[in-house]
């Protein structure tokens, strides 16, 4: 009974295994690419310019009525997504306290990421029929974090006592 | 170290750096605006929009705006005018398009046929005109005096050709187009033919489907 009962104190806390701080900071350079191309994409929205493109049609992308959500650049919607994630891993590498809960939430958060750079990329393939270069690197930003925190999250509860 | 001057330090440079990346974007943002690269063109924006004292086709209240500065006698202007029409006319009711003058220095004719396109407007010919001018270009882009050309093509419309030369050499014909030219150089325009879609200068589309495709995605 009383290991039982250890047992579901640990299942409940969902205790992480401790990351490699290697795969952390991994993760937050990947977050830092996807901040460093939204910010990019947000800057030349308000300056009214068009990026440059080497692949695809950006102009056509980015000038579309997808590219904006009630006047908001979705860039920004970018900005803060990867801001978001940033801070999350930075603070799990600095705080003591809070490791557990900025892992857990960073982790959870790219699911979001993952989800929007879907939407983004259905749009371009079938919608709009044209690329956007800048689009394609923060799809796979996105795509790279979730991979990673999935990885994460599953080999940390490989180790963990299975209660179903 | 004490721990909070490390917590301190450690969040300083997380910050530096990230105002680093910010600032990063700024100056490559700022670089685009200099340097053109295939495809993108420098920023501009479209210097006032269509009113009334333009030559316009569609509703005021479509969707899409697509302007265009244009000289007559150029000949990537002539090899547009077809694909522009075909778009307007498939994308009915979706552009309000409007046509402005941008006569390059060095054609001959390029004032000329604007200031026949503008007579023949006075009449309600413009557009009639346009494209007169557009299908016949190879006929007088290099006549001494194009004039009489140009009267043979108001009589194909129809119209009076007394007033129609009158006004082809009016001060407010002319004055119509020197403000249109004036406007160009002054937004630092230096080509043709030059394509506003909503009020940003866009890159020409290479082809008919590339110019649908963007008119479709601007509403």
């Amino acid at each position: 009974m009383q290991h039982l009962k250890h047992l579901l104190k640990r299942h409940i806390s969902h205790n992480l295994r401790p990351i490699s701080k290697s795969l952390i900071i991994f993760l937050i350079v990947v977050a830092a690419i996807g901040f460093a191309d939204a910010t990019y994409l947000t800057i030349e929205h308000f300056t009214n310019a068009n990026p440059p493109c080497f692949i695809g049609s950006c102009e056509l992308v980015l000038n579309s009525t997808y590219a904006t959500v009630a006047g908001i650049p979705v860039a920004i919607f970018g900005v803060v997504y990867y801001l978001f994630i940033l801070m999350a891993f930075v603070v799990y590498l600095e705080s003591k306290k809070e490791k557990e809960l900025a892992l857990r939430v960073g982790c959870l958060s790219t699911v979001i990421g993952l989800g929007s750079s879907l939407y983004f990329f259905i749009l371009q393939a079938f919608v709009l029929h044209a690329f956007c270069q800048y689009c394609l690197v923060s799809a796979g930003t996105s795509t790279i974090l979730f991979v990673t925190a999935s990885y994460i999250i599953v080999t940390s509860r490989k180790h963990q006592p299975v209660l179903m | 170290m004490h721990p909070t001057l490390k917590r301190t330090i450690f969040w300083g440079v997380f910050l530096i750096i990230l105002g680093l990346i910010v600032w990063g974007m700024i100056m490559a943002s700022a670089k685009d605006a200099v340097t053109t690269s295939n495809g993108g063109v420098t920023p501009i924006v479209l210097s006032h929009p269509l009113s009334s004292d333009d030559w316009t086709q569609g509703s005021s209240s479509a969707p899409v705006t697509l302007v265009e500065y244009a000289d007559f006698q150029c000949p990537a202007c002539a090899a547009y005018s077809p694909v522009i029409s075909k778009v307007l006319a498939e994308e009915s009711g979706k552009v309000y398009f409007g046509y402005r003058f941008f006569p390059l220095p060095q054609h001959a004719n390029a004032m000329s046929s604007s200031e026949a396109a503008t007579a023949a407007g006075l009449q309600g010919k413009f557009w009639e005109m346009h494209d007169l001018l557009y299908a016949n270009q190879s006929e007088w882009e290099n006549a001494a005096d194009p004039t009489s050309i140009f009267k043979g093509y108001a009589t194909t419309l129809g119209l009076d050709t007394t007033k129609f030369l009158a006004d082809m050499t009016s001060d407010a014909v002319k004055a119509r187009i020197t403000a249109d030219r004036d406007d160009s150089t002054a937004m630092g325009l230096d080509y043709t033919p030059t394509l506003f879609l909503n009020g940003k200068r866009i890159a020409n589309p290479q082809n008919y489907a590339a110019f649908k495709a963007l008119i479709e995605t601007a509403h």
